[in-house]
């Protein structure tokens, strides 16, 4: 036990410290640079192996210090739900340390290059220490800290005035979800009379005080995991950080909501059916926006931002599952619903990861993240190339890969609750799958999107011809992409991995949920097989072909020009005139913009078009609510009048009344 | 301890009393040594190695570093006496026992508690912390602000160690905001050597506004 806390201990200072003092090395960058990514690997090993070691703990691990912060201690606790989150954490914390070696070359002369560096490490620890919080207050320093290093991270390009804005609408968003999860806390500990996790779950709410906990948990929650009406710092945020923030941002930050929500759903006791609906509601319509809204994005980054929100989504409706099944006391839709999100929660880490770190590597080459300036890239970068798709097909849950595993779950936990029996439960579960189905079309033609027009055609812009990627980023790809191979062919290994976690918030037997979920082995298996045969067969063919050729000689030539004369690589279908068909069908709900110039005379002089999706949430509702909201605090400006002493005597007013409304109204 | 107590609250109306800014610091200084009294007789441990760190440690800091710092800042400025308070000398001292009868009207409610052993002592910690505040908000040169501040400080701390003793957190936060003092002084003495206005009167603040 000791040994676990001190090599724990070693995951959440060794990062921090090295990186500090790393600031003070500045005329030595390269230094710099090794002690930063240095201390985030060795704080990610360490962190790693008790990870994977909680996994398989029957009991947590906890590991209690008093702390002199009024309703605070020192508690943390492992168990396997804990182990779940940190074992992907971990993972992409260490990989996209080794990619930001090269990733934040070369750092300006007047820069120091070991900030991003402090603000990376102390992103992922805090991440880790929300994950083992077993205390309340503990947990909100922890979150907090970790939304404001992520802020910091958001500000890296803080000379362009776009970063700025994305950083303050995601400062806003984000202690919008902390005031919430305080007065979660608040209510919460008010009935207890402690903070501790351990009190809170052995405390009986009543079944109003309980709903209303879920309520105001998933409001404060669901803002970080980014659902859909809180989404709307994702698309501004992600694209504005520099690209292993992004991963890790994507990756594992907003799965710290889920973890949230889990979490509350464990210390909070029985489960109510309507939080089952409305998680699945909610997951319905995140994910269906979400990939909607990435169809219209010409931005590589912010398309990938619009998906976190469709696979937080997917989560959400693999959650939802899980709870109906615990409030309706149908087993298998519990287990197959909690494991299907669970599993989706670490293999987004890992896609989305690949994903972010593959775009990272196209923006860092090429110098731009615009689609429709890319083009042709798979020739000059094939090795990121590879990695790009491994990570699409995975997202679009396509098998082999881990993403259609998850998504399999989820459906077979829908189909279990359409076979219940129950109406409520069978009109929900209809809807999930309906809405799985759409979700997985329009990820797959969102993909076609983004891969063939980044990777595939011709370039077209100069910018797009720029050289392969350095070892530091290819190899993180690779090894994400490994981890996204191994769980799609051998998910069925790894049942009894999820079922601790499961048996956690279920608290059903866990071999009746690995007997439950064993019984999806063969089709499983069976599907990895076809697939590696499929595969196999395609490398077959590969190298039949390449055999038969093997002495002759092979031309090239350009692909039939339709008999253009001067055929140029503007010709080819951008993003938007791909994804056209579909935003236009869903131009209700997405309202796209167009602005064009049509050429008007036999001999027009200039044209243009030009197609936006604007996200109408943002332009339609908080716009316009926090500009009102302006204005309205702008008759207050009296009140900053300038002198200190005024400010003060506020201050010491607003003490004086309390002091007295505790002591005429004494509780 | 009640000795050091009244003590403490009838130097309070000397540093309400008074306009010559010297005198300030030194009625601070004194405050600041008698408080590093205070711990031997609150704490149930009496003489044990954290009360003595916490008692010198104090006295070092609000009795003679930060006078001593706040003296240096003074040396070489026209600022002898306060030109123009935001209340009057009178007043203020009525202001103060005001404030005295209030903290220890609060001090005699506040129900009996293993976690507040000395009531008394919570009563003068809320008569140091108003008086700070007074004095933050009634008075406009910037040593007489710092001086309400140390004042607001040695609230906070004396409701630290009015505390049992695992509480120690608050008279840390306390050791933590007399540096911030500490740093307050070094600015308005890297202010001097500026010499961007000609006086230290905070009202001279007012241009940054936005």
């Amino acid at each position: 036990m000791d040994t676990t806390a001190a090599i724990f201990a070693v995951a959440v200072f060794v990062p921090v410290a090295a990186s500090l003092a790393a600031i003070l090395l500045k005329p030595w960058p390269r230094l710099q640079t090794a002690l930063g990514a240095g201390g985030a690997i060795t704080g990610a090993a360490a962190g790693l192996y008790c990870a994977v070691r909680a996994l398989f703990l029957p009991a947590p691990e906890t590991w209690n210090s008093p702390w002199s912060m009024p309703l605070g201690s020192l508690s943390m606790s492992m168990d396997a739900l804990s182990a779940l989150f940190l074992i992907p954490l971990f993972v992409l914390f260490g990989l996209g340390a080794l990619y930001a070696v090269e990733y934040l070359r070369p750092v300006p002369r007047e820069r120091n290059a070991a900030i991003p560096w402090f603000y990376y490490n102390t992103l992922g620890v805090s991440m880790a220490l929300v994950v083992v919080a077993a205390n309340g207050l503990l947990f909100l320093v922890a979150w907090e800290i970790m939304s404001l290093s992520s802020f910091a991270c958001v500000l890296h390009n803080h000379e362009e005035e776009g970063s700025r804005e994305a950083a303050w609408i995601y400062l806003i968003a984000t202690h919008i979800g902390a005031a919430f999860l305080l007065i979660f806390f608040l209510v919460a500990g008010a009935g207890v009379g402690s903070l501790d996790f351990a009190s809170i779950a052995h405390h009986a709410f009543s079944p109003a005080l309980r709903g209303l906990l879920f309520a105001i948990g998933l409001a404060g929650f669901g803002s970080k995991a980014g659902f859909v009406p809180f989404h709307v710092w994702l698309p501004k945020a992600h694209p504005a950080a520099p690209s292993h923030v992004s991963a890790l941002m994507s990756g594992i930050m907003i799965k710290m909501g889920i973890y949230g929500i889990l979490r509350s759903i464990t210390l909070l006791g029985h489960v109510q059916a309507w939080w089952g609906f409305s998680l699945i509601a909610i997951g319905s319509v995140s994910g269906i926006l979400g990939v909607l809204l990435a169809l219209g994005q010409h931005d590589l980054k912010r398309l990938l931002a619009y998906h976190s929100v469709e696979n937080v989504g997917i989560i959400a409706l693999g959650l939802g599952a899980g709870v109906l099944g615990v409030s309706y006391g149908i087993p298998q839709l519990a287990f197959l619903g909690f494991c299907g999100g669970l599993l989706h929660v670490v293999n987004h880490a890992f896609f989305k990861g690949l994903l972010f770190l593959g775009a990272g590597s196209v923006i860092h080459a090429t110098g731009t993240a615009d689609i429709d300036a890319l083009g042709g890239v798979i020739r000059k970068m094939p090795l990121t190339a590879a990695g790009f798709l491994a990570g699409s097909v995975a997202i679009c849950g396509l098998p082999p890969l881990n993403g259609f595993v998850s998504e399999f779950l989820v459906y077979a936990a829908a189909i279990k609750g359409i076979g219940a029996h129950n109406g409520p439960v069978f009109a929900i579960c209809a809807l999930s799958i309906a809405s799985l189905a759409l979700i997985g079309g329009l990820a797959v033609a969102c993909f076609t999107k983004a891969f063939g027009t980044v990777f595939l055609g011709e370039p077209r812009t100069a910018a797009a011809a720029h050289g392969e990627a350095g070892p530091w980023m290819v190899i993180p790809l690779f090894v994400l992409a490994a981890f996204c191979g191994i769980i799609g062919l051998a998910f069925w290994k790894l049942v009894p991995v999820f079922a601790q976690p499961v048996c956690i918030l279920t608290s059903l037997p866990k071999a009746d949920i690995v007997s439950e979920l064993s019984t999806f082995a063969p089709s499983l298996r069976g599907i990895a097989i076809g697939c590696v045969l499929f595969l196999a067969c395609t490398g077959a063919v590969y190298l039949l072909r390449k055999g038969l050729l093997h002495k002759r000689t092979v031309g090239a030539s350009p692909t039939w020009d339709c008999g253009y004369t001067v055929p140029g690589p503007r010709m080819q279908y951008t993003a938007s005139s791909f994804a056209q068909p579909i935003v236009l069908f869903f131009r209700h709900v997405l309202g796209p913009v167009q602005t064009k110039h049509m050429p008007a005379s036999t001999f027009p002089k200039g044209w243009s078009f030009r197609s936006h999706v604007p996200d109408l949430l943002l332009d339609n509702v908080y716009t316009p609510v926090f500009r009102l909201a302006g204005g309205m605090l702008s008759k207050l400006r009296w009140l900053q009048g300038g002198k200190t002493q005024a400010y003060v005597l506020y201050i010491a007013m607003t003490l004086i009344a309390l002091l007295v409304w505790n002591f005429v109204w004494p509780r | 301890m009640s000795m050091l107590i009244v003590v403490l609250v009838v130097s309070n109306f000397f540093l309400l009393g008074t306009s010559r800014l010297r005198a300030l610091i030194r009625i601070a200084a004194f405050e600041g040594l008698v408080l590093g009294l205070l711990p031997f007789f609150t704490q149930a441990e009496g003489f044990s190695f954290h009360t003595v760190i916490i008692g010198a440690g104090g006295m070092l800091l609000k009795g003679v570093a930060i006078p001593l710092l706040l003296n240096r800042a003074l040396r070489g400025v026209e600022a002898y006496r306060e030109e123009k308070p935001r209340v009057g000398y009178t007043t203020s001292i009525a202001a103060g026992i005001a404030i005295s009868v209030l903290a220890f009207w609060i001090g005699a409610a506040i129900p009996r508690s293993p976690l507040f052993p000395n009531p008394q002592v919570v009563s003068l910690a809320l008569c140091l912390a108003a008086v700070g505040l007074f004095l933050i908000v009634a008075r406009t040169e910037t040593v007489s602000q710092i001086v309400g501040y140390l004042m607001l400080e040695n609230g906070i701390y004396t409701f630290g160690i009015s505390l049992s003793a695992q509480q120690s957190v608050l008279v840390e936060m306390g050791v933590l905001l007399d540096l911030l003092v500490g740093v307050f002084i070094m600015c308005i003495v890297i202010y001097h050597i500026n010499r961007q206005f000609e006086s230290i009167n905070t009202e001279e603040l007012e241009v940054l506004k936005e």
